[in-house]
């Protein structure tokens, strides 16, 4: 609560990018009852005879090329959205913390070939990793989560890592160590909270990066499942085919997407800069030292690099 | 300060905002003009809102023959295999290699020869490297001459020696394994020339302008001849035994006896070709102008649609032919911002689009199922408002219409209705009676090139009779056939009506491999594929041919989703000599360009 | 200096191995599908053709891990193996096709430095004032557009007004430059934007953050003109993590020329791959996405030793 009113207060916004965001969760949960022309079966309706029509009173944002109403098209664009970005934000998270805290934490053999693993992730380009494992898996939904949350996943295991090494080094662990040697479960529970600033940095932010990641997937061919609704496809398909004949289609996905960009961007600057003053500012592709030092500042032990 | 910036973003919003609604009054205006209908393959005519008709052939370049220019092609994909006996599909070898027949485009009597049709024969066939042929079935011998004065090209490895019979020998032998040092067929992807020249047994050279070809007993008759021409036969030399591997995959030694010399390739990305001036060919419609005219040919492989649609309005491109170089927006684009003297189309017979059901598995077993499925499809309304085509809906059997062995001609009013027809009630009514009274979930596979909202509008059509199709995208064709083969996988998958051609028909009667998985396993079609091609005589195949086609069209084994996809050529006004009916392999050299 | 390349370079082995491995399970992922591409293609031209043939013919007959040591073993000796269905060799197509991917790379990066880091100053210098929002408002814009449908706008509407077309025959630089950058500067640019994008956030940060140390607060109270502060000080002190970030932006650029390669029809490596994967070509893709991985590694080396040596202060593990 306190947080929230931080937020609002000096980082108006971040906040209103959060009320952005929490504005197409809406959209998502309630899209059935929202939605003026919602599914049937599980598909969207279609009235090909009214086609590509630009806006009327009965459709507000126009038709698309299969006569289905763009508002609705777009509000279940929404919930393919927000159920991509949520999940893959959080099994990114999981499976970050996952990799890099049981590194850190374990340490030796374990953590030295895990690494050379995450090193040799975090080279293959992106695109192309996805790409190939949408190649390798099909389109889908569930799939296109899979692909971009395990390699985005690995790839943030590298900062959180180094976080737990140096809590794990700092002062207070030696000295509880000292008491008693302490269980591996304890350290897990003594390291993560200390994190947690990192982590929900990590969390916000990324967001927008995956709506795009998907649009392009849907480009290249390897997207959802036709007929499933998503933004990035009515940008792709019916936005680029019809720009000639009907400029709309691609107008609304796009502004729709870029909102969700700048609310995560502005969102996840907020949350980064209420949580560290002295991490002001935009996104820096900072060194595993910097981070270091920072979040040693933060618990108030000494620099401590090795 | 804070205000300052609260301020300076909401303006920016708001003029997003702004123009936004802009666009989309802009855009209605447009509207009136968006719908333009395209073509059918009756002979429909394209009007623009100026009303102009863009299947009329329009050509700036001289009514007379001019030499010199440069043609500008694009081409779907390379074949990146200079082999003589790789697969054909690719035609751009059709440049510098040439065969013994080639489809006659009409040039000898385009009143009399339709020459679309897949029905080949010495009628319809012209002689490309073979000047005459006869047939003595008692001899079992077809007897080939050859023309006079052909020489290959003055490149590596031939460097302009004379043709004789004997490259025609080595060019077939080796494909069958029967003679000039091949005693096993070379193994080629994609190709079985052992099946599909089954009828040659041996082949003679009784002089170096001769060559005798020496049929199977079973197969010295009309329908064996009639296989034997086919155009797809390269004729290179034996110079290609002795080039080294390497060698075999370098453009440098691709060579043959045609109009144009390779001599620049660009993996994937373009082919360069300049006249041959020792080719022995001559106008036919000017008997005393040397070919080729133009002096230049570029090939271009451009993969992305609206990069074409660029190259073609900017003048880089003249032609283009394919599945689709153009889409129907894309075209709609062209239509109304390029004046219309400046191209123009030719829309090609294809298959109707249909979903395959495999009649071998439940729930598609029983006919009323498969009935009920097309009954619930608005087939007239995706040909006229999704495909904004005008006229009659195309429907096929197995055959394209345009060749002899369609039936769709002869079909009864009922046969036609029976796929036209639209009425969910009934469907639901005919589903319950074969027992799914509450629909039923099955998956359908298509590969990434096709219009996958065609298939979503499928989809929300069946879904109003309980019915939910899934949709699969495959990455190729390949790997969705895959999932056609086989009988047992539940999954129905893309089929073109009217798609199937002779050769594939017959190659799996040959080999008994199971050609597809939709009408596999149903006797009397079997009976008549059989039959078909065990018929001594043309007349004989066709009739049997007819009525397989007939056949498959009643028994419903594909869904027809209405209106079949235009595959509009796209020719620039710069060509002149030409009229747009089967771009082949004869036609480059016989074109010629503005200046 | 010297121990630490050493380290680095002995560190590469494992990670390098790492990516085979990586690399070569993505592709067995679904294990049918080259055999079902295979067994297609036979049987389409009538050749009777099943799995057990298929998969002998394509060498993946053996189990998994016998075909990694196989492939392994080769490119130990150099051997990338042979494309499946082009009649090539992996690095004969590499060879000709990796030059114009690095040459769409190097082109965008220099590009989106020229417009991000005079930005990034600009908006630093300026910080918030109604130019840096607007800078940084046009920023995320450029940043969260689709590259693709920019594209496409790029290459419609030009030749519908203007009928330009950009070339579209592949000449080398050395044969000649001016076609080839007539070639690749409209792809180099549109990428270019979208990075710059991103990195002018970056810059900008930075460069405040810097602005903000004491050793310029003194500088500015011993009457230092803001150019100076600007150039020498703070710029010296803001590259370290943009050079940092190029090896960020490199994988980036890579990922977007697959999208770039495609459209503007450029024959780079990103295009060869989204070929062979709708093929199921593996040993190509394999061989490509081992290369591009190579090539970030050493561009992470280098970025690592540059960054060393220009800021001895930091120790790098």
């Amino acid at each position: 609560m306190n947080f929230l009113k931080t937020l609002f207060k000096k980082k108006p916004i971040g906040g209103a990018g959060l009320v952005i965001l929490v504005f197409f969760v809406i959209l998502a949960i309630a899209s059935d009852w929202i939605a003026p022309y919602p599914m049937v079966n599980g598909v969207m309706q279609s009235d090909v005879i009214n086609s590509l029509s630009p806006s009327t009173p009965e459709h507000l944002f126009g038709t698309d090329s299969l006569g289905r109403d763009v508002l609705s098209y777009m509000i279940y664009g929404a919930r393919t959205s927000v159920i991509l970005g949520i999940t893959c934000t959080v099994l990114t998270t999981i499976v970050s913390v996952v990799i890099g805290v049981s590194s850190a934490v374990i340490g030796g053999k374990f953590d030295l070939i895990l690494q050379r693993f995450v090193d040799g992730w975090t080279c293959i380009p992106g695109i192309l990793l996805l790409l190939i494992i949408m190649g390798m898996l099909g389109n889908g939904i569930l799939q296109l989560i899979f692909a971009i949350s395990i390699p985005m996943g690995i790839a943030g295991s590298r900062m959180i890592r180094s976080a737990a090494i140096s809590v794990k080094d700092s002062g207070y662990m030696k000295m509880s160590s000292i008491l008693g040697a302490p269980s591996w479960w304890k350290m897990i529970k003594h390291v993560v909270p200390n994190i947690m600033p990192l982590i929900l940095m990590g969390l916000a932010g990324s967001l927008g990066g995956i709506i795009l990641m998907e649009a392009s997937m849907n480009f290249l061919g390897y997207g959802v499942e036709p007929g499933t609704p998503s933004w990035g496809y009515l940008i792709t398909d019916q936005g680029r085919s019809y720009m000639y004949q009907a400029p709309w289609l691609a107008v609304y996905p796009g502004i729709a997407i870029s909102l969700m960009v700048f609310a995560s961007a502005m969102f996840g600057d907020a949350v980064r800069d209420i949580l560290d003053p002295r991490l002001k500012g935009g996104v820096g592709s900072y060194s595993s030292e910097k981070i270091e030092k920072q979040v040693a500042r933060m618990l108030g032990g000494r620099a401590l690099i090795k | 300060m804070k205000m300052n910036k609260i301020r300076v973003i909401a303006i920016v919003l708001i003029t997003c905002l702004l123009f936004t609604f802009a666009a989309c009054s802009g855009g209605g205006a447009a509207d009136g003009d968006a719908k333009t209908k395209a073509p059918t393959e009756e002979q429909e005519v394209a009007k623009d809102a100026a009303g102009t008709d863009h299947t009329k052939v329009v050509s700036a370049a001289s009514a007379e023959p001019t030499y010199g220019g440069t043609l500008n092609v694009w081409k779907q994909e390379f074949q990146n295999d200079f082999d003589p006996g790789a697969d054909t599909r690719a035609n751009q070898e059709t440049l510098w290699y040439e065969s013994l027949w080639a489809m006659d485009w009409g040039l000898n009597d385009s009143e009399k020869y339709p020459f679309t049709s897949e029905y080949i024969t010495g009628d319809i066939m012209m002689g490309q490297l073979a000047e005459s042929w006869e047939a003595d079935y008692d001899k079992r011998t077809f007897t080939v001459k050859l023309r006079e004065g052909v020489n290959f090209q003055d490149k590596e490895p031939y460097n302009g020696r004379p043709l004789v019979a004997a490259d025609v020998k080595w060019s077939y032998d080796r494909l069958l394994g029967i003679g000039s040092g091949y005693t096993e067929p070379v193994q080629l992807m994609g190709t079985n020339w052992p099946e599909q020249l089954q009828m040659i047994e041996s082949i003679d050279t009784p002089d170096d302008a001769t060559v005798v070809f020496n049929l199977r007993q079973e197969n010295s008759n009309e329908t064996g001849v009639n296989d034997l021409m086919i155009q797809e036969i390269m004729i290179a030399g034996h110079e290609w035994d002795e080039l080294t591997d390497e060698q075999k995959k370098d453009w440098h030694y691709a060579a043959g006896t045609g109009p144009f010399i390779l001599d620049e390739y660009v993996l994937d990305n373009h082919m360069h070709f300049v006249k041959n001036e020792n080719y022995y060919g001559y106008d036919e419609r000017y008997p005393d102008n040397k070919l080729p005219y133009v002096d230049e040919v570029n090939l271009t492989v451009i993969a992305e649609s609206s990069n074409r649609l660029t190259q073609f309005v900017s003048g880089e491109i003249d032609f283009m032919s394919g599945t689709n170089p153009l889409n129907s927006s894309e075209r709609a684009q062209l239509d109304a911002s390029v004046n219309a003297d400046k191209y123009w189309y030719l829309n090609k017979n294809t298959g109707a689009i249909a979903i395959g059901l495999k009649q071998n598995n439940e729930p598609f077993k029983d006919i009323r199922v498969r009935q009920a499925l097309q009954m619930a499809i608005n087939s007239a309304e995706i040909h006229s408002d999704y495909y904004k085509l005008s006229g009659d809906m195309n429907v096929m059997g197995l055959f394209n219409t345009s060749t002899d062995y369609s039936d769709v001609a002869n079909w009864g009013q009922d046969v036609y209705d029976s796929y036209a027809v639209f009425d969910p009630d009934a469907a639901k009514k005919l589903l319950a009676d074969a027992g799914y009274p509450d629909g039923f979930e099955f998956t359908t596979v298509i590969f990434g090139a096709l219009d996958q909202n065609l298939f979503t509008l499928a989809a929300s059509y069946l879904a109003q009779i309980g019915v939910k199709m899934n949709i699969e995208v495959a990455a190729n064709p390949m790997e969705m056939e895959q999932a056609g083969f086989s009988k047992d996988d539940p999954r129905t998958i893309f089929k073109n009506a009217g798609f199937t051609t002779l050769i594939r028909v017959q190659l799996g009667y040959i080999t008994g491999a199971t050609m597809d998985a939709v009408f596999a396993n149903d006797p009397k079609f079997d009976e008549l594929v059989k039959n078909a091609m065990t018929a001594n005589t043309m007349a004989d195949r066709i009739k049997y041919a007819k009525d397989a086609d007939k056949y498959f069209a009643e028994q419903h084994w594909i869904l027809q989703l209405g209106g079949s996809e235009q595959m509009t050529d796209v020719f620039s006004a710069r060509l002149g000599g030409y009229n747009g009916e089967q771009w082949y392999r004869i036609v480059y050299p016989r074109i010629w360009v503005a200046q | 200096m010297g121990k630490y390349i050493a380290k680095r370079l002995l560190l590469l082995i494992p990670a390098l191995i790492a990516v085979l491995i990586i690399v070569f399970a993505l592709m067995r992922m679904t294990p049918g599908s080259a055999v079902d591409a295979l067994v297609y293609k036979l049987t389409s031209a009538g050749i009777p053709a099943d799995r057990a043939s298929a998969e002998a013919m394509l060498g993946m007959d053996k189990p998994a891990v016998e075909q990694f040591f196989i492939w392994f073993g080769d490119l130990l000796r150099g051997d990338m193996g042979n494309s499946f269905f082009q009649s090539e060799s992996v690095w004969n197509i590499i060879k000709t096709r990796m030059p114009v991917t690095l040459e769409l790379g190097i082109m965008t990066l220099l590009i989106s430095l020229c417009i991000s880091i005079p930005c990034g100053l600009y908006c630093a210098a300026r910080q918030d004032s109604v130019s840096d929002y607007s800078i940084r408002v046009v920023g995320v814009v450029m940043m969260s557009v689709p590259v693709f449908w920019i594209a496409t706008l790029v290459l419609i509407y030009p030749a519908l007004w203007w009928q330009y077309a950009p070339p579209t025959h592949y000449i080398s630089f050395i044969e000649s430059p001016a076609e080839n950058l007539r070639m690749f500067l409209p792809p180099a640019i549109l990428g270019a934007l979208m990075q710059a994008g991103m990195e002018l956030r970056m810059v900008r940060t930075v460069v405040l953050e810097t602005m903000r140390q004491d050793y310029i607060r003194t500088a500015w109270a011993k009457g230092v003109g803001e150019r100076t502060i600007l150039f020498k000080h703070s710029l010296r002190n803001a590259m370290i993590p943009v050079v940092t970030g190029i090896g960020g932006a490199l994988s980036m650029m890579i990922g977007g020329s697959v999208i770039l390669e495609n459209m503007f029809n450029i024959p780079g490596m990103g295009a060869q791959v989204v070929n062979s994967l709708d093929n199921r070509d593996y040993p190509v893709v394999q061989g490509c996405v081992l290369i591009f991985a190579l090539f970030i590694m050493i561009v992470n080396l280098v970025v690592d030793i540059a960054y060393k040596w220009i800021d001895p202060r930091v120790e790098l593990k």
